[in-house]
């Protein structure tokens, strides 16, 4: 009987001490989340009576975490027109509406298909914006687009290009984009300017598993 | 493929039993002209450069013949070309028609008239339709590199119409019209006079040529051909001052006016070209020549006027000497050249000797063995040497081989070495490579770029036969093989004023930099600046293959298919590492492409075959024919964004079938009369109207029906 009393309390203290480390682990490894989000609307207007012309209007902000675009400082990218930004590093400088960076995001532009990438690369690889000079480069055939020029002018995500992207708060995230028009549907030009991209995040910190 | 293949053979079919009835009741009548058929063996002199009967040359050739011209009722040098097997026109975005072959740009093809080459090309196209075949005696078309020969351009091959030229005493004329109407009118006016007395020739021709172009989409604001009238004007002049000393001067004019919305084209050349020929003796002949050529556009619009001016003077002597069974030739000339258009800097002029040497040798009946070699001197590029094997064996009557392998070069042309352009609205320079060194040789990141440019180059193989399994069936095979490098492509430098900022280090913010940048280049910041290099590798191979079958003595069928692949080698490359992408759909997710999955490069379609009924009937001086071309689905460019990578998942033309229909008869043997139809089945290629990637684009449409009657008078 004395044994039994010195042994049940182990013995329920070691099952609960197992069920607890349990819980803890499902709580630390939270499911990825993969998710599209359509006709992102990245608006901007020219004024191409200055010379160079001046593009201006506000960059439409986007968080991970939210799954959803945001307008506070929460920001991991934002978009405007074929520009997309990281919160993270130094202002461009010469761009006007520019957002204050306020985080310490990063990214890398990956060769790849989305499937492909299955971890985040190393930290040396992710990249900030500086002065002048883009995370994820400008012009065709530069960053994550090719422009046709006339008499289509249209705009085309490359194939194979994914962004992975350090959050924020240090989460990793890849992305592809899909489409730069509004129901994926290029032939109108009016229809510009509004991403369709599929995102995979991972909500634990640090993680860099990225399937 | 097999859809249109099937519909193909069926009309094919339909025509070939309407002939065949027609020439059973024709045949009744005809016997006696039987003698007629029997042509004298016909000659060529573009292969070797000598004298040669079309049936002993051992390298690829064809000969297309004036009649064989005029029963097709071709007027353009464009309108006869495409009829011929592994020969395909393509349209370049200036609306100018060019020729490929063997696979090969239209760029790596010379075009010469009486074996000097016709110069002005615009965007490496010499413009097919600027050349009348109205005056002149027979085109030949060498395949294959020849550059052992005639030196820079001829890579693929090279095209060469024989004028004519009076051989005995004569004096005849004619006066001809040609009127077209349906999806294209034009009208061609032509006369010719050809007079021979005693020392003196002369053959005399003027030609007018008018369209009022056509527009194959007329959604979009632009035509797809404005309208344009030209003049041609011919004059050759023989003198035999003895039966071993003749000369020969010929004189052709040009001049084109085109009439676009708000600008004003024009285009004149003019050439002149001087041969004395000296039989010094029986063996030994020398051939002195000189050839002046200027090539003048001009395009004027309220706006702006754009000028291009190209002069070429090429003083040539070539020797032949004949052993017993060997035939030495050779030749020493200079092309002095001068190049004056806006965006250069100044006129440019440059002087390249050459001399080349070939071995024609014979050592018994069955075999024939000819070495050549020519060396091109050049001062604003590396020299070229180019040599040539050839050779043939006649079993017998029945079965000949025949094989050659030789070096072609184009030496980099007159953009890639001076361009001066500035489109900065746009965002984008161009630089040649001496421009590019000449103005910023100062710059340190410029240095990377100007080493120079080596000539494009390529080596060539050719294996084939003839077989005559029957005495009115010829069948000829040739397989061949192209591998081009040193492709000259313009790139992006991705020169910026910040590379400049990191790299120097003196400049604090950014309007320093910018200042700085501006000044190097004098343009403004975040400008593309793009220059010329050496990077592309391609190669084309395929197999080509002409029957000729005589059916009767009326009735003659020639028919030719080749089959073609044409790759880019770095393409393959970067395939092969997986590092390539392509999305199914315009907005699906990436994926892998694979080699297997490569098509090649644009504008080349794998199969094309042509099928031709010829119909002669000598009694009542008639004769008809039908044509049928078909060339299979070819990509325009990259429609699925796999870094400019056609696959099989790219949208593509579809492959089409044109057949055209001609028929003659023969008045009192002074007036013919003809009348004939292109593009019988107004095959328009609307299919392709319907995808995505072509909207408004005329490159993937098709000319429709047109008519065409003719009137010649012969006196």
């Amino acid at each position: 009987m004395n044994r039994l009393k010195l042994i049940l309390p182990l013995v329920i203290s070691t099952f609960l001490g197992i069920s607890c480390s349990d819980e803890a682990k499902e709580v630390t490894v939270l499911p990825v989340e993969s998710k599209m989000i359509t006709n992102l609307s990245a608006q901007q207007t020219t004024d191409f009576t200055t010379t160079p012309p001046t593009t201006s209007g506000d960059f439409t902000k986007f968080s991970f975490k939210k799954g959803a675009v945001v307008t506070d400082d929460t920001w991991d990218i934002a978009f405007r027109g074929t520009t997309i930004l990281v919160n993270g590093g130094t202002k461009i400088g010469s761009l006007s509406g520019e957002p204050e960076k306020t985080g310490n995001a990063s990214l890398t532009i990956e060769t790849g298909t989305f499937a492909s990438i299955t971890t985040a690369p190393s930290d040396t690889d992710f990249l900030q914006d500086a002065k002048e000079t883009y995370a994820v480069p400008t012009g065709s055939g530069n960053g994550w687009y090719t422009y046709a020029g006339p008499p289509t002018h249209l705009i085309s995500p490359i194939a194979g290009k994914i962004l992975v992207v350090k959050t924020v708060d240090g989460n990793y995230a890849k992305l592809e984009i899909l489409s730069y028009y509004k129901d994926n549907d290029a032939s109108k030009q009016e229809n510009s300017r509004y991403y369709t991209f599929n995102y995979l995040y991972n909500p634990n910190k640090g993680d860099k598993n990225m399937q | 493929m097999s859809k249109l293949l099937r519909m193909f053979l069926n009309r094919v079919f339909a025509v070939l039993f309407f002939f065949i009835e027609l020439t059973n009741f024709s045949q009744k009548q005809k016997k006696k002209d039987s003698i007629k058929m029997n042509k004298l063996e016909e000659v060529v002199v573009s292969a070797t450069r000598t004298v040669r009967q079309l049936s002993s040359v051992p390298m690829p050739i064809t000969l297309i013949s004036k009649k064989q011209i005029q029963k097709v009722g071709a007027v353009r040098l464009s309108d006869i070309l495409t009829e011929q097997t592994g020969i395909t026109t393509v349209t370049d975005f200036g609306g100018f028609s060019g020729v490929q072959m063997q696979g090969l740009d239209a760029e790596y093809t010379l075009i010469l008239i009486d074996g000097v080459p016709i110069i002005g090309r615009r965007s490496g196209n010499i413009d097919l339709d600027r050349i009348t075949i109205n005056n002149i005696q027979q085109i030949e078309i060498v395949k294959g590199p020849s550059s052992s020969l005639y030196g820079s351009e001829a890579l693929g091959g090279v095209i060469n119409i024989i004028t004519e030229k009076p051989k005995r005493e004569t004096t005849k004329g004619s006066v001809q019209f040609l009127s077209r109407g349906g999806a294209r009118n034009e009208l061609d006016i032509n006369t010719n006079i050809l007079f021979k007395k005693k020392h003196l020739g002369v053959n005399a021709s003027v030609n007018l040529n008018s369209s009022g172009g056509f527009d194959l989409s007329t959604e979009t604001p632009f035509k797809t051909r404005y309208p344009h009238k030209n003049i041609t004007g011919n004059l050759k002049l023989t003198y035999d001052f003895s039966n071993t000393l003749k000369a020969t001067i010929s004189n052709r004019f040009f001049s084109e006016n085109q009439d676009a919305p708000n600008v004003k084209n024009s285009q004149k050349d003019w050439n002149t070209h001087t041969e004395v020929r000296h039989d010094i003796s029986d063996k030994w002949k020398v051939d002195y020549t000189f050839y002046a050529t200027k090539f003048k556009t001009k395009s004027s619009s309220n706006l702006n006027e754009s000028v291009f001016n190209q002069v070429l003077l090429r003083p040539e002597i070539r020797s032949q000497f004949s052993f017993n069974n060997m035939v030495l030739s050779g030749g020493i000339g200079m092309n002095i050249e001068e190049v004056d258009r806006t965006d250069f800097l100044r006129k440019q002029t440059f002087n390249s000797p050459y001399v080349f040497s070939q071995l024609d040798y014979k050592p018994n009946k069955k075999m024939n063995v000819i070495l050549g070699a020519r060396f091109d001197n050049h001062s604003e590029y590396q020299s070229a040497i180019s040599p040539k094997l050839s050779a043939k064996y006649t079993f017998n009557e029945l079965v000949s081989i025949k094989g050659s392998l030789g070096y072609g070069f184009k030496a980099p042309d007159f953009r890639q070495l001076y361009f001066n352009f500035k489109n900065t609205a746009n965002g984008y320079v161009v630089f040649g490579v001496k421009t590019l060194s000449e103005l910023h040789h100062n710059f340190s990141k410029v240095t990377a770029f100007s080493k120079g440019l080596n000539p494009e180059n390529s080596i060539g193989i050719n294996v084939g036969f003839e077989i005559k399994p029957l005495k009115n069936l010829k069948i000829q095979v040739n397989a061949f093989r192209n591998d081009i490098n040193d492709l000259i492509d313009v790139f992006d430098t991705r020169l910026n004023a910040y590379e400049k900022e990191k790299d120097e280090a003196v400049f604090g913010d950014s309007n320093a930099y910018t200042t700085a940048f501006e000044n190097e280049f004098n343009i403004p910041i975040s400008t593309r600046i793009f220059t010329y290099q050496n990077r592309g590798r391609v190669y084309t191979q395929g197999v080509e293959l002409d029957v000729s079958y005589t059916l009767t003595n009326n009735l003659r069928f020639l028919g030719g298919y080749q089959y073609l692949e044409a790759k880019d080698k770095d393409e393959e490359a970067l395939l092969e590492l997986g590092q390539v992408f392509f999305r199914k759909t315009t907005t699906s997710p990436s994926e892998v492409l694979t080699k297997s999955d490569y098509f090649g490069l644009v504008n080349r379609s794998k199969h094309t075959a042509n099928a031709k009924l010829f119909y002669e009937n000598y009694q009542h001086r008639f004769s008809a024919n039908i044509r049928g071309i078909y060339r299979s689905k070819y990509a325009l460019f990259d429609t699925n964004s796999s870094q400019g990578i056609i696959d099989n998942f790219d949208e593509f033309v579809a492959g089409n079938i044109q057949f055209k229909l001609s028929v003659e008869k023969e008045l009192l043997n002074i007036l013919k009369l003809q009348f004939g139809i292109d593009n019988l089945f107004n095959e328009r290629g609307t299919i392709n109207k319907s995808k995505a990637a072509f909207t408004n684009n005329d490159s993937a449409l098709l000319l429709g029906r047109t008519y065409y009657g003719r009137v010649q008078f012969n006196f």
